[in-house]
């Protein structure tokens, strides 16, 4: 499964159960589907989910708007076994 | 003087100072001013004026304040819906306060369509023409309103007891609480708030909270007073960025909750940043702990900080702390507001004597109407002498400052929100393996207070933790789910067999043991 499915498994059961099957490339919170106080807690299940930490200029929309900014964003940081099974690229 | 006045004056005499920035548009006085007479006339055109309510479900945005200013312009009072209410919440505000229209972003209207909401009124206002929109409605979008209505229609002129304002928070039950606020109310508070902050029109200010509270509102008819600019912030989701919006817009001042400070503390570089131009920043809508105050003072040398305590029911605002308190006593919650009584009364209603702890309770031009419920005295929020009991705990120093201690309701403030904790529980209650819950708030760091949950199951049921949470986000936006769960065999009862709210926070840290919490 991959990171992104894995994350907006996450989303749906933990901060927002509105949210749609939404695009990898849908920004989760210029499109509302997140508030503010979401990406804290996002941001403490990817630390421990995935064994990184998150600098404070990190918590930036270039990594963590879309799905696939956070898929992205995991892969370059997490442990080298993350992520072998990834998003289809951008087209 | 009705608030609409406000604007009036200060379009004549900063026509064309900016009033409003955002990220892709901006609208100076003057023209706010006339896309509002623009927005009454059409509204006068659809029968709506005194007495009609026209209700707000929209995000930040600049249609959303000129609909706003065109609603009282109307002499229609304007209905604050909370954004992240759910549908059920919204229909149930709806239901109760009646609106003849409804401004709504197309965010809310895709959302309401998509879940089926029941209460929209025949009438919908929003920006742009939306074919989302329900077709058996009269869709008004402001492009076409802006295009084709005058400006120069004669307008009703309200008298400043009359209701402008009704700002749903939440209720002891958990319901929701429509609170009537008058022009008197707000105008009278605007004045005397800012008669202490000082603000004016050489001042400008980022805007991070929701116009929909009142924390919010306060911000738009404070600068709407003093000819100051607002910029709104893209929002509150990455902190880091909302320290480069206060650099990029050379704002003079910022106001945010505690949760938004101690955020910026803790998630940005903001004592590294460069902010020049920021004169000051108010802190309200919740206690920020007198360390978190110091902290804030060394990451923002030179930088004002005021505080402000007070609740919706009070306009909102009932003391003032100014910036040499804040550092020289930063427990105290400041000195009443100008026209603002505040007593300490005992449970027999009588006044306390100077460090005796009582309940907070406050009289004067900014308290309230009453609920639209119309249940304020019944349920003792105002007493027959007009006073506003606040459910807060203090005592007031033979100087005259209030110091809060703790509170006499279960009210819990978390991230700015205020969540009783009954609508938590009502939902935690409703999931099939729950016997009963009770619901306390835990002091957290960033967030004030986290809501925890303590929880007992039925017989026989096992569940986890994450799945409760699950079942709340179905009927909770996220800042009222619980952050933990701990479960327990049973809860501590009174003698009388209903929970024993007292006991639960013991029994919650006994249980810490042997937690399931996240």
């Amino acid at each position: 499964m991959n990171i992104a499915n894995e994350v907006l498994g996450y989303i749906r059961s933990q901060l927002s159960v509105d949210v749609p099957d939404i695009d990898p490339d849908s920004n989760l919170w210029k499109e509302g589907y997140l508030d503010s106080t979401a990406i804290l807690e996002l941001v403490l299940w990817l630390e421990s989910s995935y064994n990184i930490t998150i600098q404070n200029e990190e918590l930036i929309p270039e990594n963590f708007a879309t799905l696939r900014n956070i898929e992205e964003f995991i892969q370059r940081n997490a442990a080298p076994q993350v992520g072998s099974d990834t998003l289809p690229a951008r087209t | 003087m009705p608030l609409h006045d406000l604007l009036a004056g200060t379009a004549e005499r900063f026509a064309e100072k900016t009033a409003l920035i955002f990220s892709s548009q901006n609208i100076s006085f003057g023209a706010l001013y006339l896309q509002s007479r623009q927005v009454a006339a059409r509204l006068q055109k659809l029968g709506i004026g005194p007495g009609a309510r026209v209700a707000i479900l929209h995000e930040n945005a600049l249609a959303a304040v000129v609909f706003f200013w065109g609603i009282l312009a109307s002499g229609a009072q304007v209905v604050d819906v909370p954004c992240l209410a759910g549908v059920e919440t919204v229909d149930e505000i709806l239901a109760e306060c009646k609106p003849a229209a409804i401004v709504l972003s197309a965010h809310q209207c895709q959302r309401l369509m998509r879940t089926g909401a029941k209460s929209l009124p025949g009438i919908v206002l929003m920006e742009a023409p939306s074919p989302i929109t329900p077709d058996a409605r009269s869709c008004h979008s402001l492009a076409e309103i802006v295009a084709s209505e005058s400006s120069d229609r004669t307008l009703p002129h309200m008298h400043d007891s009359s209701v402008a304002l009704i700002i749903y928070t939440s209720g002891t039950t958990g319901r929701p609480k429509g609170v009537m606020l008058s022009h008197r109310n707000l105008l009278t508070n605007v004045a005397s708030a800012n008669s202490r902050v000082g603000v004016t029109s050489d001042d400008s200010i980022l805007v991070v909270v929701p116009l929909s509270f009142i924390h919010g509102r306060m911000q738009l008819l404070t600068h709407a007073m003093v000819a100051g600019t607002m910029a709104f912030s893209e929002g509150f989701h990455f902190p880091q960025q909302v320290i480069q919006e206060l650099a990029k817009y050379q704002v003079t001042g910022f106001s945010g909750t505690p949760y938004h400070f101690y955020t910026l503390l803790e998630r940005t570089d903001m004592g590294a940043s460069r902010l020049p131009e920021l004169r000051y920043v108010l802190v309200t809508g919740g206690a920020m702990r007198p360390e978190g105050l110091i902290r804030l003072s060394k990451a923002l040398p030179g930088v004002e900080i005021h505080v402000a305590y007070g609740q919706t029911e009070a306009s909102p605002r009932i003391t003032y702390l100014g910036p040499l308190e804040v550092l020289s006593n930063p427990e105290s919650s400041g000195r009443p507001l100008p026209g603002v009584l505040v007593q300490i009364l005992g449970e027999d209603c009588s006044e306390l004597a100077p460090g005796t702890v009582g309940e907070v309770v406050a009289s004067g031009p900014n308290i309230m109407c009453g609920y639209v419920s119309g249940d304020e005295i019944s349920s003792q929020k105002i007493d027959s002498f007009g006073r506003l009991h606040t459910g807060d705990m203090g005592r007031i120093d033979h100087h005259g400052d209030l110091y809060l201690a703790g509170r006499k309701s279960e009210l819990i403030k978390s991230a700015g929100e205020r969540v009783f904790p009954r609508e938590v529980e009502t939902v935690l209650d409703m999931h099939p393996a729950v016997l009963e819950s009770a619901v306390l708030g835990v002091p957290d760091r960033i967030l004030g207070e986290k809501i925890v949950a303590c929880v007992a199951l039925k017989p026989g049921e096992t569940i986890e933790a994450e799945a409760l949470r699950t079942h709340c986000l179905k009927f909770l936006p996220l800042v009222r789910v619980p952050r933990e769960v701990r479960f327990a065999q049973s809860l501590p009862k009174t003698d009388s067999g209903k929970i024993d709210r007292k006991n639960v926070a013991a029994h919650f840290n006994e249980l810490g043991l042997a937690s399931s919490a996240r």
